[in-house]
């Protein structure tokens, strides 16, 4: 039998889940750190994902997405944020920020790294597949994030956009400064090289993936 | 139905960004087109996978930040 303890833990749990970002952060303003918590637990693979895609190593990606939580731990405590219920883009444009101002610092730029899989698991539901789906369905997603890397800046920036920090396509419009249809359309040119390079790359790739 | 659709249409349904009306357009098109079908399948499967290639950072990374956030209550209280 659960403690009563365990139960309310459980049931807190619960009702930061149902809260939307907006108000979860007002919460944290106000010194509520399990609003914080749960921000971070809801958006921490996006907003990782953002980053390694863009830098293409995991090791510096982690370090990025420290910063960038730092950096918005502190707008956030010292009242500057002001975006009402844009919390994943925001933070997403500080990571992208931050990733430019690296290579800009650094002078380098980013080559595509061969991922550890064995340190960093998949966000995926591989418990429900047998070992050998399971592991083909990791090597496809890996190749998978391989090409976004690869793709052209601007159809990876509009992916990514799109895909990690939720914005819609008018808004990418706006912060890339191009038209939506510029915008819809590097999007329709990310997908197209991606399933070309991955049907390309992977023969069982249509069997594996595209038999919904 | 009037208007064209074209892939780019197709695009902002896949990503829900189309109005009540349109939706309505292209789900009448997906049913009565097999090119435009063909082409919506392809492309919501490619959607799916990049959206479940996302990457999870280490446990220690999100402790990390955790602890960050509460020590800086003491330099920041609300």
């Amino acid at each position: 039998m659960r403690s009563n303890s365990a139960f309310s833990k459980s049931s807190t749990t619960l009702r930061y889940k149902t809260i939307d970002d907006s108000t979860l952060v007002n919460l944290y303003k106000e010194g509520d750190e399990k609003a914080f918590e749960e921000l971070v637990h809801r958006h921490k693979s996006k907003i990782f994902t953002a980053i390694l895609l863009i830098v293409k190593d995991s090791c510096l990606a982690e370090d990025l997405m420290q910063e960038t939580f730092i950096k918005a731990i502190n707008t956030i405590r010292t009242g500057r944020y002001n975006e009402q219920g844009k919390f994943l883009p925001w933070i997403v444009r500080i990571a992208h920020n931050l990733a430019i101002d690296f290579f800009r610092r650094d002078k380098r730029y980013p080559t595509t790294e061969l991922e550890d899989n064995g340190q960093i698991l998949n966000n995926l539901g591989f418990a429900e597949d047998s070992a050998e789906t399971a592991q083909i369905k990791k090597e496809t997603y890996t190749r998978l994030r391989v090409l976004i890397q690869q793709l052209p800046e601007k159809q990876r920036e509009v992916l990514i956009m799109r895909h990690y920090a939720e914005m819609t396509f008018q808004e990418i419009a706006e912060a890339t400064g191009v038209s939506v249809n510029t915008a819809l359309g590097r999007m329709r040119y990310a997908l197209i090289n991606l399933r070309k390079h991955m049907t390309k790359s992977n023969t069982d790739y249509d069997q594996a993936l595209f038999s919904a | 139905m009037t208007k064209h659709y074209s892939q780019l249409d197709l695009l902002r349904f896949l990503y829900g960004e189309t109005t009540a009306h349109e939706s309505e357009d292209i789900v009448v098109l997906l049913d009565t087109d097999d090119d435009f079908r063909k082409t919506y399948k392809h492309l919501l499967s490619l959607k799916e996978d990049v959206n479940r290639a996302e990457r999870t950072p280490s446990p220690e990374l999100i402790e990390n930040i955790l602890s960050y956030s509460r020590t800086s209550f003491s330099f920041y209280p609300a």
